[in-house]
């Protein structure tokens, strides 16, 4: 389905979609405060801005570098070209150790590659273990945001949802109480556990270690417990030396969540003692936004979610609207690239309001690329129709000056003469909600040709 | 000169070479409304009073693109523009918001395109300002003021929508001795954009 059709579904129920923009907007507001408390902000975002667009331009390089710095400390690596070899590599691993369950900490990665399903189908249990990707992996669904999975369930579902499947009580919506139960089942899980799966925040060049950032500490539990640790990341989480994690930890916390620092930053370098650790390294479509020199820049992305929280579509519309791993501003960018024609269209659900871009702690031009990528799908003829076609009558019109000025009076007369049934009707999408405007009697060029007329 | 010239200054980069003399000359010709009138014209003083609680709508091209005052989201210290040249004249104030700088969502072809988002959006601004108190609301940017007074007038609601080059029309008309009374309104109020 498209963007406008499933926004407008999120909308119709308007007092959840008022709950659910307040509540993003709470985390926009928190994270305006921690920013705004670092004096050095700017400086910060240039500096992680310049880091990572350094990264990319050398990716191949940094890549290699890390693979033997790791190999080095005993961590298998092991590049993945697509979602499926992610997988396939995953459940081998997996396979040679015997593994029947398995823990997972967030990984938008392995959500994008849809691990998951992968797995379950040949027999290996997963649980995810952070509370708001249990959530909604209980209800079956996708998370509807990258930081925060379950934004869009209130606590009165996540009771529904404990009670039918964790056997807490009915009706019970404390979220202390939930929380508890949450902990007590994950623990079972944890100890239960084969392996653990995590994602990576952060991978060093220089040392070939790995920082994954939690705030429920259940990256540590689910890898400390088993004796099996797989890392999987996209190849464009690097960074090239470990002191540049501090600008990058400092930046992340404080956009994602508004908190100076996650609860949990976990440094993974080599396996521990008995143990294996394998990095799977994945492209899937990454090399490909790499060659655009449009886009490239979308790959400096360190996945924080301020973009959602501070979009006003995101909030008003829902994550799930969206239909992709990675929703809202910057989903609407990597997802088209990736799948142009089942995207087509995210970059149109945006009103190029720019707050994205302000935002982002590696400044990424958010709202300018979203604004690119909709000439790119129209140069790839994945412009439906009427869109198409009134774009081209707009540039059509705009061209002649002549032409712009007869439709102008046209519209003038029509609007003052046109019946309201006419003009504000619900299959007029402007005057479905919306009055049109007032209209003068004499257009601007006119009151100004007439005033150059009497010479002043 | 324009209400909101952002696709002159920033746009027309995808459109044309960077040598073209002639684009280049439009984008360096184009301004913005406050900008003339404060850095160009340098304005320092207004005569004449607008009585009345006036809430700003920020338009986002004028403040994330032509960065006519600061946004939200960086605070990075910047004059505010079209708030200094309203705060010159008598009798005005102005509303304090919940969300100082959301979109409006009108958004172009978004407006059509996205109804219910774009309309949910509008009625968000709409009822910040009401409840800040708002009696004229005001903007640099035609296209959010169509936006916000369609949906204002559909629903009835207590607000005047005024652009701030007729607010400032107003206050010049009612001055005695104003400096250029012969100013129209309808030559401020921009219709052709």
């Amino acid at each position: 389905m498209a963007h406008p059709s499933l926004a407008a579904d999120f909308v119709s129920n308007r007092d959840r979609a008022a709950w659910h923009d307040r509540a993003l907007w709470f985390v926009r507001e928190k994270r305006d405060r921690q920013s705004h408390d670092v004096p050095e902000w700017e400086l910060l975002r240039e500096t992680a801005s310049a880091i990572k667009m350094h990264t990319i331009s050398r990716l191949s390089d940094y890549l290699e570098e890390f693979e033997c710095q790791a190999t080095e400390r005993g961590v298998q690596v092991h590049w993945a070209i697509d979602a499926d070899e992610h997988n396939r590599i995953v459940y081998e691993i997996l396979q040679q150790n015997g593994v029947r369950r398995l823990v997972k900490s967030k990984s938008m990665l392995t959500e994008e590659c849809h691990l998951n399903p992968y797995l379950e189908e040949r027999g290996i249990s997963v649980v995810d273990t952070d509370l708001g990707e249990r959530i909604v992996q209980l209800r079956n669904e996708p998370p509807s945001h990258i930081v925060l999975p379950a934004i869009h369930i209130k606590k009165e579902e996540v009771g529904d949802c404990f009670h039918e499947h964790l056997g807490t009580e009915a009706g019970a919506s404390d979220p202390r109480y939930l929380t508890e139960a949450a902990r007590r089942h994950l623990r079972a899980q944890f100890l239960a556990a084969d392996a653990g799966i995590t994602g990576v925040n952060f991978a060093i060049a220089e040392t070939g270690g790995f920082v994954v950032c939690t705030n429920e500490g259940n990256a540590d539990l689910g890898v400390s417990l088993p004796n099996l640790h797989i890392a999987c990341m996209g190849i464009e989480k690097l960074i090239p030396r470990a002191s540049d994690l501090a600008v990058f930890l400092r930046l992340l916390a404080r956009s994602a969540t508004g908190q100076p620092i996650t609860t949990y930053s976990s440094h993974f370098h080599g396996p521990r003692e008995g143990g294996e650790l394998h990095i799977v390294l994945v492209d899937n479509g990454r090399s490909a936004i790499l060659r655009s020199p449009e886009f490239r820049r979308s790959l400096c992305c360190i996945r924080c979610g301020a973009c959602m929280n501070t979009c006003p579509v995101y909030r008003r519309s829902g994550g799930h609207s969206y239909e992709s791993t990675v929703p809202g501003p910057i989903g609407s960018i990597l997802a088209p690239m990736r799948e142009p024609e089942k995207h087509k269209t995210l970059p149109f659900a945006c009103t190029l309001c720019g707050s994205c871009t302000d935002v982002c702690p590696v400044k990424i031009d958010l709202h300018h690329q979203l604004f690119a990528m909709r000439s790119h799908l129209d140069q790839q003829s994945q412009l439906g129709g009427t869109k198409k076609l009134t774009m081209q009558f707009v540039a059509d019109v705009m061209k002649r000056t002549w032409l712009y000025s007869v439709l102008g009076r046209a519209a003038r007369m029509s609007l003052r003469l046109a019946p309201r049934f006419l003009t504000c009707n619900r299959w007029n999408p402007w005057g479905r909600q919306r009055d049109f405007p007032e209209v003068p009697k004499r257009s601007f060029r006119q009151v100004y040709q007439d005033r150059r007329k009497k010479g002043r | 000169m324009r209400t909101t010239g952002s696709w002159h200054r920033h746009h027309y980069d995808s459109f044309f070479n960077a040598t073209d003399d002639r684009a280049t000359g439009v984008r360096r010709r184009t301004l913005e409304l406050s900008e003339f009138l404060v850095n160009v014209l340098q304005i320092k003083s207004l005569p004449g009073r607008f009585d009345g609680q006036v809430g700003i709508h920020e338009s986002c091209h004028g403040l994330r693109e032509l960065r006519l005052s600061c946004s939200s989201e960086t605070r990075i210290a910047r004059p505010d523009l079209l708030r200094s040249l309203l705060e010159l004249l008598e009798g005005i104030h102005f509303s304090s918001l919940q969300r100082s700088d959301e979109c409006c969502g009108f958004g172009g072809t978004f407006a059509v395109a996205e109804e219910a988002v774009s309309c949910m959006m509008g009625e968000d601004r709409i009822r910040d300002h009401l409840e800040s108190g708002t009696e004229v609301l005001t903007a640099g940017d035609m296209s959010c003021l169509m936006h916000l007074e369609g949906i204002i007038r559909r629903r009835h609601h207590p607000l005047r929508v005024m652009h701030f080059a007729e607010i400032i029309a107003s206050a010049l008309q009612s001055a005695p001795d104003t400096a250029s009374p012969t100013e129209h309104p309808a030559a401020a109020s921009g219709e052709a954009h």
